[in-house]
């Protein structure tokens, strides 16, 4: 069961840290933008058409995804 | 007797862990089916149950008796719409995939297995704002097939992974046996490949189906117009006054959530087998 704990875990790290959908519903980034998470910010920056500091604030994000995927993939495939 | 002690006393910290999850997990179903039978001005009074219950809420959703719910036949068209057409390509795309890196051997199958778990582990919400901007690039912005084909690439790579997981488990024997006979490969898919597959088809088309319905983020980001958009945005429309009327919104969620559990009644048999079927290597 060891393996099947740490890979459920890492994996739900992996999406937790992408999360949009609850941050926005249940916060939607506010007050006063103190609650944004990455993902949350960058499609904030994209509905104020600033497509460039959307793609940065995801940018950021990626040396944390990054990692983990490649552990990730270092178990799954074969 | 000490034996059967045992036995209730690890049965009763089984329950004493089950039960209050089944309530965690049952709570927030009950708070919507309460709101959605909840006159307007005891929504939010905070009783267990309604004095007067009422179907009013049904009553006004489905003439859409209010400025949220114009479009409300349209809107759940749309995403009846989506979500099958989501469903039916993925399903294409997923099988022949699994089928030519699987039974034909194609070379580099292990190159696209490889790219479509990374691509898996990715979170959607990373990839919406490059998606959007592709999306811009092509002109396919405020169109339906824009959300439709950015969800078939998301629910994509986990069906092929399933797939070709499943398919690698049926004896290679029959492959042989059916060439032995002459068959193409055409007819090894047709007669051979997919009935033997039908189980974790069902499994992964309804994840495709499902993972389509439920969307918020890319149906809100890449449709705009009211006719265009499906119930998913149309709920989180709802909140963008400071008096929402809560039990609109709870009776529109409550009828958004009837179709997936019915899918998930109808094909539960499949659900569980099918999909764990590849998932989870250990």
């Amino acid at each position: 069961m060891r393996s099947l704990y740490l890979t459920s875990t890492i994996l739900s790290m992996i999406w937790t840290l992408g999360d949009f959908n609850s941050v926005y519903l249940l916060t939607g980034g506010g007050p006063a933008d103190m609650t944004h998470v990455l993902a949350t910010l960058g499609i904030r920056y994209l509905r104020l058409d600033q497509v460039d500091l959307a793609m940065s604030s995801i940018v950021v994000a990626l040396p944390f995804v990054l990692p983990l995927v490649y552990f990730m993939m270092k178990r799954l495939s074969k | 007797m000490s034996l059967s002690w045992k036995k209730v006393s690890s049965e009763a910290k089984l329950l004493l862990i089950g039960v209050p999850v089944l309530i965690w997990t049952l709570f927030p179903l009950y708070h919507m089916f309460l709101f959605a039978i909840s006159p307007r001005d005891t929504a939010t009074s905070g009783v267990l149950w309604p004095e007067k219950p009422t179907l009013q809420n049904f009553e006004i959703v489905f003439k859409r008796d209010h400025f949220y719910l114009d479009h409300f036949w349209q809107q759940l068209g749309n995403s009846f719409v989506i979500a099958i057409t989501v469903g039916a390509l993925t399903l294409f795309i997923a099988t022949t995939a699994a089928f030519a890196i699987s039974r034909l051997k194609v070379r580099g199958g292990r190159t696209v297995m490889n790219l479509a778990l990374f691509t898996y582990f990715i979170p959607a919400a990373f990839l919406a704002v490059p998606m959007y901007k592709t999306m811009g690039v092509y002109g396919l912005l405020n169109n339906q097939w824009a959300l439709i084909l950015a969800m078939v690439t998301i629910a994509s790579p986990y069906c092929i992974w399933v797939l070709k997981q499943a398919s690698d488990k049926l004896p290679y024997e029959l492959d042989e046996a059916a060439r032995m006979d002459g068959a193409t490969p055409l007819q090894l898919f047709w007669m051979v490949y997919l009935p033997l597959m039908v189980p974790s088809l069902v499994a992964v088309g309804t994840y495709a189906l499902l993972l389509a319905w439920n969307e918020y983020l890319y149906a809100f980001l890449l449709l705009s117009k009211d006719e265009d958009v499906t119930l998913a945005v149309a709920l989180g429309n709802f909140l963008s006054a400071d008096d929402s009327p809560w039990e609109l919104l709870m009776t529109t969620g409550l009828i958004y959530a009837l179709p997936p559990a019915a899918i998930y009644y109808v094909f539960k048999r499949y659900m569980v087998s099918g999909l764990t079927a590849g998932a989870v290597k250990s």
